[in-house]
């Protein structure tokens, strides 16, 4: 499973950061980054909810 | 005010939208608990209201807002009992609560950087400094006789602290900012005695309006000549699709801004101090 963040529709409201803070970070440029690229599985549940949460639906999950 | 029990009510009779219900019975938790427990996805068709879905669960809320080709938001922003409804109402403005994607990205990408978390720590101090100073001036002016303040917590303070952050974003002057507050109460509560002085709901609307309207009108053309780092200069500069953008959608997202960042935060404040929580 690869995580993508499409930058050009983040817009930094740091959903993701909250939901998943182990996963994703928003940087200075507001936008967020991938810190770890291939969560445990202890760490899916939150890292669907980060893709739930996102207002501009900007982070996808692809096979 | 004594709020119903949830076992009492039933689908065919609970209310939840006339006003005069809420000022009976408050806000209408227990409903919204009864809906989410029978009836989630409810259509809500009652003789004093236009029907509608009445979409109660979180769960269910998230997944209709993040459809937002399927679900608009154009068609129809208020639900209001049949005699409080503004005919054209919704074409009186047009701004991020009634457009529909593309437009919407369009809009909010001109100051979405200005609301990010970053952004907003930024303004942690001033904002500090806004509430140390709603506050002085409340012992200064409500102090009574003693150690005891007695204030209208709604006006003198939960109004005062977003009147004033969003008048600093906006770069309105101190002076400016209960006239603010007056439209902002005729927009939102335009069939309120207190607020329509005897006038129409449609007419007290239009007021508010046409007030907002002129006098960001003229506070744009100003920092046109004379920009600012604040909001109103940022949207009198910003462009659409390589054009300045339409006047009316201009004047509209300061309506937005002020009726809207006011009115939540407000009420928000309250109903925290209300119901004794932190905030």
């Amino acid at each position: 499973m690869k995580i993508v963040v499409d930058r050009h529709a983040c817009e930094g409201n740091a959903r993701c950061s909250e939901a998943a803070p182990e996963i994703f970070e928003v940087r200075d440029d507001d936008k967020a980054y991938i810190k770890l690229e291939n969560p445990p599985a202890s760490q899916i549940d939150k890292l669907k909810l980060a893709v739930r949460l996102c207002p501009r639906q900007a982070i996808k999950l692809e096979d | 005010m004594e709020a119903p029990n949830i076992d009492s009510l039933s689908l065919d009779t609970l209310e939840i939208v006339a006003g005069p219900h809420f000022e009976t019975n408050g806000y209408p938790h227990a409903e919204w608990t009864y809906l989410r427990k029978h009836a989630p996805v409810y259509w809500y068709d009652r003789e004093n209201v236009n029907p509608f879905w009445a979409i109660t669960k979180h769960a269910d809320i998230v997944e209709v807002a993040r459809q937002p080709k399927i679900f608009l938001n154009g068609p129809r922003l208020l639900v209001t009992t049949k005699d409080q409804l503004i005919e054209g109402g919704d074409l009186l403005f047009r701004h991020l609560l009634n457009m529909d994607p593309p437009e919407h990205a369009k809009y909010r990408d001109l100051v979405n950087r200005r609301f990010t978390p970053r952004a907003v720590r930024s303004l942690q101090q001033e904002v500090e400094d806004i509430a140390n100073d709603v506050m002085n001036e409340l012992m200064e002016t409500h102090r009574n006789g003693g150690a005891t303040i007695e204030c209208d917590f709604v006006t003198d303070v939960a109004a005062k602290v977003p009147l004033d952050v969003i008048a600093a974003l906006l770069g309105v002057p101190k002076t400016d900012r209960m006239q603010l507050f007056r439209w902002t109460n005729e927009a939102i509560g335009s069939s309120d005695p207190e607020f329509n002085q005897g006038a129409s709901a449609k007419e007290t609307l239009e007021r508010a309006r046409a007030g907002l309207f002129t006098y960001f009108s003229n506070l744009v053309e100003e920092r046109r000549k004379n920009p600012k780092d604040d909001l109103t200069s940022a949207l009198g500069a910003a462009q659409l699709d390589g054009q300045p953008l339409p006047i009316f959608e201009m004047l509209s997202y300061f309506l937005l801004l002020v009726v809207a960042g006011l009115i939540v935060s407000l009420g928000f404040a309250a109903y925290s101090f209300l119901s004794g929580r932190q905030f």
